[in-house]
């Protein structure tokens, strides 16, 4: 595997070998590194962690993770990081598709996109083979994704993965994502969180297409040890209560959690004014699968090739047309009850805008829910949001306003209910009724991103409601998501290898060889932990940044009144320990 | 559904074995919308929600 540098100062690509790490020391070298553990290291390494995020001195960096590009079952995540304009510290965001895949089997470790262009215009990369090409596309300029999907492919093949910004990255918006088309139908995946769409456009890269067409497959440094894993692996998922054909996620994707988030009220309402969304019902997963099967889209799709999970959807029209692929949680949370919508079909229709302009639906939710509190939308009225969306899409002032993302449009506004931690909105968890999701709001790295740490469903380990434990929950999860965010492992495919960390270490060591133990496993977990929060804290992040916005600590949260209570001594002590 | 618990005790766990659930197959319980841990007790006239595993995005 090798690093792709592209320098955009110059326009020039090229190819670069990875210096090998010393045995057992992750810490030195990218060699034993990938998706977001690399990214952390290679910012690190590279970037003056006081740069400007849309400067010529940040990076931007695609990822795939350890494992993919390989025969494992929903491995393909691809990793895309850099710092980030909207939390001002370290941002890895990853996708599903088939980006991360397509990087590895074309035997990409990184591609490091540096420098910006002088003449400011838009460039497309295209990777095949050895073949590396840097070339203009100022024609896009002003295209959307799905456009400029179309003719990325139109251009270079049908079957090329293509990873694009849309006007919300041209635009340098803190709320832009970086899309990625997947498998089949799923041709809208994105990286959503912390501006990495702004940091792509500021660099002048509109598009990347990657053609991994006649690519072998990877090497693997024990075989049968491999494969044995990955069948098991498989095995479990398929066979899981949670993961299998029955189960919630392969049925309903994420908008399974709809019901159980609502009825323990933290599903976010009316910006974050409740948890409780009286139109809930209308929203629930099954609600979800009934209209998309009588309309004849799909359900239980896969988002990239070989996943035996495939929790996706192609949500479609009363006339069977797709309207988007995939309409999962968080979008319902954010683009819906949080503006009050309680319809699938207009939460669809907003969630297809935000992914054909590049806008990560969960900062562009949280800022039109700022927006409706100021006044400039009605909660409940999509035309109006929509209204609002088209003005960042079209780089308006207002438009320019609210696609900084929700505290932006806070300050700019005048509201101060404004749900962000680190400067990023917060996810479709209210943190004063899912307390463990706002220590991880708080003090991860990544800012207010459930990913990197979601106590939701924990099992009767921690009562959510009570501020006694969230801590330790959290760092626990955080720690164990680092595994997967750098292996290439999407999120559902936790179980087997949470219940047996000694299978993820077989996984590794059947890739590589390296003779990794689950104590080495756990100490990897704490080195990226450990590297991101240095980054952050040489780019003047403090214990400050660490903290719910104000309103959350004293402004109760209805049904169950609770405000968030976690004390800050716990949150600052959180990472003590590593 | 309503169920008439006929004033006995029972807790989460008794609960879900009196409608043939399987706990490992239960993600998450809440009384009243509060989550629950399968020892706790149900109390009388409360709203009880049960939900498959989950996973959140």
């Amino acid at each position: 595997m090798k690093i792709i540098r592209v320098n955009m100062d110059h326009l020039e690509t090229r190819w670069e070998p990875v210096l090998p790490a010393p045995a057992l020391s992750p810490a030195e070298g990218y060699e034993r590194l990938g998706g977001r553990a690399l990214i952390a290291k290679i910012l690190l390494t590279e970037v003056p962690p006081q740069c400007e995020p849309l400067g010529p001195n940040n990076k931007l960096i695609f990822a795939p993770g350890l494992l993919g590009g390989t025969s494992l079952s929903s491995s393909g995540r691809l990793s895309i990081g850099g710092k980030s304009p909207l939390t001002g510290g370290i941002k890895e965001a990853n996708c599903g598709g088939n980006g991360g895949s397509d990087l590895a089997r074309l035997g990409v470790k990184a591609l490091v996109v540096e420098g910006q262009p002088a003449d400011g215009k838009l460039h497309q990369l295209h990777i095949s083979g050895e073949t590396v090409e840097l070339l203009p596309a100022e024609e896009w300029r002003g295209l959307g994704t799905y456009d400029t999907a179309a003719k990325a492919q139109e251009r270079w093949g049908a079957d090329c993965t293509v990873i694009s910004i849309g006007q919300a990255g041209e635009f340098l918006m803190s709320a832009a994502g970086v899309v990625c088309t997947g498998h089949r139908e799923q041709n809208s995946r994105i990286a959503a969180r912390g501006g990495l769409g702004a940091v792509m456009g500021s660099k002048g890269l509109k598009a990347i297409v990657l053609d991994s067409a006649g690519t072998a497959a990877l090497p693997l440094a024990d075989p049968k040890l491999f494969r044995t894993s990955a069948r098991r692996f498989a095995k479990e998922l398929i066979e899981s209560p949670r993961t299998g054909r029955k189960g919630a996620t392969h049925m309903y994707g994420t908008s399974a959690i709809v019901a159980a988030v609502n009825e323990m009220g933290a599903f976010p309402t009316r910006n974050f004014s409740t948890g409780s969304f009286e139109a809930a019902e209308n929203l629930y997963g099954q609600r979800l699968r009934e209209i998309t099967l009588e309309r004849g889209g799909k359900v239980g799709t896969a988002c990239m090739r070989g996943c035996v999970i495939a929790c996706c959807n192609m949500f479609v029209d009363e006339n069977g047309k797709p309207i988007v692929s995939t309409l999962q949680y968080e979008t319902i949370g954010l683009l819906g009850s949080n503006l009050g919508i309680g319809t699938l079909d207009e939460i669809a229709h907003l969630n297809r805008l935000c992914n054909d302009f590049g806008l990560d639906s969960i900062e562009a939710g949280a800022a039109l829910g700022v927006a409706a509190e100021a006044g400039l939308a009605r909660f409940g009225d999509k035309n109006s949001f929509v209204s609002l969306l088209e003005e960042i899409a079209a780089g308006s002032v207002l438009g320019r306003v609210l696609g900084q993302g929700a505290a932006v449009a806070g300050r700019v506004l005048g509201v101060s209910r404004v749900p962000v931690a680190k400067g990023q909105a917060m996810p479709a968890y209210d943190p004063r009724a899912l307390k463990g999701n706002g220590v991880t709001y708080a003090t991860s790295p990544m800012g207010a991103d459930h990913t990197a740490g979601n106590a939701f469903g924990i099992r009767q380990a921690v009562d959510p409601l009570a501020a006694a434990g969230q801590c330790e929950a959290s760092l626990k999860l955080q720690l164990d998501v680092t595994m997967l965010d750098s292996t290439g492992l999407c999120l559902f495919a936790r179980p087997p290898v949470f219940g047996d960390p000694q299978l993820m270490v077989d996984l590794i060591n059947g890739r590589f060889g390296w003779g990794w133990s689950v104590a080495d496993l756990e100490e990897f977990k704490k080195t990226v932990l450990k590297m991101e929060l240095e980054f952050n804290e040489q780019a003047g992040l403090t214990s400050a940044d660490a903290r719910m916005p104000e309103y959350m600590t004293r402004e109760p949260l209805p049904p169950h009144n609770t405000v968030f209570d976690v004390p800050d001594a716990e949150l600052d002590a959180i990472f003590s320990a590593l | 559904m309503e169920l008439d618990l006929e004033g006995c005790d029972i807790s989460v766990a008794d609960l879900l074995a009196r409608l043939g659930l399987d706990p490992s197959e239960v993600g998450i319980v809440t009384v009243d919308r509060r989550q629950s841990s399968f020892d706790e007790l149900v109390p009388a006239n409360c709203r009880v929600c049960i939900f498959p595993l989950l996973s959140g995005g």
